[in-house]
């Protein structure tokens, strides 16, 4: 690890530089692991001082442009949680109405790891042909990413120990091709899939999707920007539509009695009606 | 005791169990101080290590959800396949970050936070482990005017943790568990 310690000084002035020089917002973003990513930036320019940092990125736009890459978080293995899954399936996929087709949004996608969990196991649960897939991108580097789908091999061990622990007969090999140092899904996105270019929290849908995959994303906000998140999040759910959290997060005092948790624990919530 | 509230963060791997059960067992249900466990942890394995230390603990055992505020006389343990960092402003904030030291929960993240929140009120102790994971946190709780304490390698089962951990920080604080838990006591 850095021994950089970063001022809260330096690293708000490094934020909003960022922000005046890019468009790229992170200035309400929870502080400890952002200002941890930031000094790892810094040691591996062999930057000492927030100041360093500032007069490097200003007009360099290559910098600028990776900066925000290592801003953001990717996901961590694929099926992560496997018991959150197969209570999906069970209590929320199998039950979801399959007249009309069914609106997914997946908000703020980095990597893909959690879009083509939620894509396999929507196959698995023979919907993937009814879906309507809209996924929001920070960057158009994130598509390309995502659409190319390369996992790297060392997540492949514990993405098999989750396919294991998941209420199914399928195995790892059944759902991905091994190449040398990676492993990609052998299902691909859906031909329905639209990826908007926009910070999550600028999104205006109202009353549209039916699933939110939201897992392990308001982790990174602040206080503010959570409850902002979780309002875009509500809205854009129709009623008695699903919102899926990360088994860390919770949707916020505010947010309690608009949502009801469908399996205590596996923060999957149901939008009340009212 | 000293009026002053204090943070106590614990850093320990393979080996850690016992002791971080003794301390527990140790403290009265009145404690007034902070206590947060970064230990690792099997990462699919999400039930029952906050229930084992519970029945060893007369005070509150939890897993913080992420932006849950921080709470005196508390014993929090970081959550399986979380790190489990603490925000300015007294609250706690989860990541997935990707593993460090092969480790998520990592001691050293939480030890680094916890530094830079809490300065002179911390306290960190390195416990028996097999990595290095912990040793440049507890530089930085010193580095950062708290209290760096390593259990004696000698009597831990696995000298590897408190060893690196002496190296990096030079702390002169090296105490057996028994002397931790009368520190923990006194403070």
């Amino acid at each position: 690890l850095t021994e950089i310690c970063l001022s809260i000084t330096d690293f708000r002035r490094i934020l909003q530089h960022l922000f005046v020089e890019t468009g790229y917002d992170f200035r309400e973003y929870a502080v400890s692991t952002l200002k941890f990513r930031i000094e790892r930036v810094m040691k591996s320019y062999n930057f000492e001082a927030g100041e360093e940092l500032l007069s490097f990125m200003s007009g360099n736009k290559t910098f600028q442009e990776s900066f925000v890459s290592d801003l953001q978080i990717s996901g961590t293995e694929l099926f992560r949680d496997p018991e959150m899954w197969s209570a999906l399936r069970k209590h929320v996929l199998s039950k979801l109405p399959t007249k009309k087709p069914i609106q997914v949004f997946v908000p703020s996608c980095v990597s893909g790891e959690e879009l083509y969990t939620l894509i396999i196991w929507l196959n698995e649960a023979e919907l993937l042909d009814n879906v309507e897939l809209t996924v929001s991108i920070l960057t158009p580097k994130n598509e390309l990413v995502i659409r190319q789908a390369n996992f790297n091999i060392r997540k492949s061990d514990q993405t098999k120990k989750n396919i294991e622990l998941l209420d199914t007969d399928k195995t790892f090999d059944d759902f991905f091709n091994v190449k040398q140092d990676y492993f990609t899904p052998k299902l691909r996105l859906p031909a329905q899939t639209r990826f908007i270019v926009s910070p999550f929290v600028k999104t205006d849908y109202l009353n549209v999707f039916d699933l939110i995959l939201f897992r392990n994303k308001l982790l990174n906000y602040n206080d503010k920007l959570h409850r902002e998140a979780m309002h875009v999040l509500h809205d854009s759910l129709v009623k008695g539509g699903h919102l899926m959290l990360g088994i860390g997060e919770n949707t916020g005092e505010l947010f309690k009695r608009r949502f009801k948790e469908v399996v205590k624990g596996e923060r999957i919530f149901k939008k009340n009606s009212f | 005791m000293s009026k002053e509230q204090k943070y106590i963060v614990i850093g320990g791997s393979a080996g850690s169990f016992q002791t971080i059960t003794r301390i527990l067992d140790a403290l009265p249900n009145n404690y007034p101080h902070t206590l947060f466990l970064a230990l690792h942890r099997l990462k699919y394995v999400r039930r029952g290590f906050v229930e084992a230390l519970s029945l060893k603990s007369s005070l509150h055992v939890s897993e913080p959800a992420d932006k849950d505020t921080i709470l005196p006389g508390t014993i929090y343990l970081a959550p399986a396949n979380y790190h489990m960092l603490i925000e300015p402003g007294n609250f706690f904030a989860l990541s997935t970050e990707e593993s460090i030291n092969h480790s998520r929960p990592s001691i050293d993240l939480t030890f680094r936070t916890a530094a830079f929140a809490f300065k002179e009120q911390l306290i960190g102790i390195i416990l028996s482990g097999a990595n290095r994971d912990g040793a440049d946190g507890l530089y930085a709780v010193k580095k950062q005017g708290g209290t760096a304490i390593v259990q004696k390698p000698d009597e831990c089962q696995v000298r590897t943790m408190p060893a690196a951990a002496l190296e990096t920080s030079k702390t002169n604080i090296v105490l057996s568990d028994l002397e931790i838990i009368e520190f923990l006591k006194n403070i």
